[in-house]
């Protein structure tokens, strides 16, 4: 493997960690959100 | 309640920091000039830097965070806490996978044994700890308590993971020249990683503070469930 594609991998895992979580976190609020409203 | 979703604040704050990664992006790429020595490969450094910045941070948070809750014990100061310690494990990992491929290209090797990689490693691994001892005890005093002491205990690796690079013989550089080019993309890379992480913390405090809520909510049902019979007995 080349520097260009070492480059391209290491901002791939960067932004798939960042964005991946976010995306988790706002799965995670909209559960709540549900249980919240079921809840009386 | 809508935590994220449904506010105009946050998500404009989401679409903002979104923004804010492409102009980043595309500075890293078109502005941001090859090293010399490195070539293409230092343009990991973009990412690296404020990522290690913003892991010191996030632990700051949680080591503010636990003693300030020993002191006045508050329960939102212990969500707070665990929100930090959180992300602190994820932007350290973001930290240790984009330094392991720099390495494997610039020093042909995924790994060694050098103080700053062996300090980040166990500060990595100290908060992954934490994250575990929160789901290892069921008392939420004890838990809240308990993990407030371990995160004043896994702070003292921090200064290490600063100080080890200038103190002992490394192979990773304690400083580096950046020509103009260089400094501003650097700047600019680091706004949309330091919105990241308050973003994600902000919104982990928000959902731990939920489920603490929510838990409560649940023990207070289950009580007066269980208080209902006796009471009826009783008239």
């Amino acid at each position: 493997m080349n520097a260009t594609n070492y480059t391209i991998l290491a901002y791939t895992a960067g932004l798939v960690a960042l964005w991946g979580y976010a995306a988790l976190l706002f799965l995670e609020g909209r559960r709540l959100s549900r249980r919240t409203m079921k809840s009386p | 309640m809508h935590f994220m979703q449904n506010s105009l604040f946050v998500r404009a704050y989401w679409l903002v920091t979104a923004a804010t990664f492409v102009a980043a992006g595309s500075m890293i790429v078109f502005y941001a000039p090859n090293e010399v020595t490195m070539g293409i490969i230092q343009k990991i450094f973009y990412i690296h830097l404020p990522a290690a910045i913003l892991t010191l941070f996030a632990s700051l948070i949680t080591f503010g965070a636990s003693i300030a809750y020993i002191t006045f014990r508050r329960s939102w100061l212990d969500d707070l806490g665990a929100a930090g310690a959180r992300i602190t494990v994820q932007f350290c990992a973001i930290v240790l996978i984009t330094g392991m491929i720099w390495g494997r290209s610039a020093w042909g090797q995924w790994w060694t044994w050098s103080p700053r990689l062996t300090f980040t490693l166990l500060m990595f691994l100290l908060y992954l700890v934490y994250l575990v001892l929160r789901t290892s005890i069921e008392s939420k005093q004890r838990r809240s308590i308990a993990c407030a002491v371990y995160g004043i205990i896994a702070f003292l690796d921090v200064p290490l993971v600063y100080l080890s690079v200038k103190l002992m013989p490394d192979i990773h550089p304690s400083h580096i020249e950046l020509a103009r080019p260089m400094q501003i993309t650097l700047l600019a890379s680091a706004i949309p990683m330091l919105l990241m992480c308050a973003g994600l913390i902000a919104t982990r405090y928000t959902l731990n503070s939920r489920a603490r809520e929510l838990e409560t909510e649940t023990v207070d049902e289950h009580a007066m469930v269980g208080a209902m019979p006796r009471l009826g007995g009783l008239s």
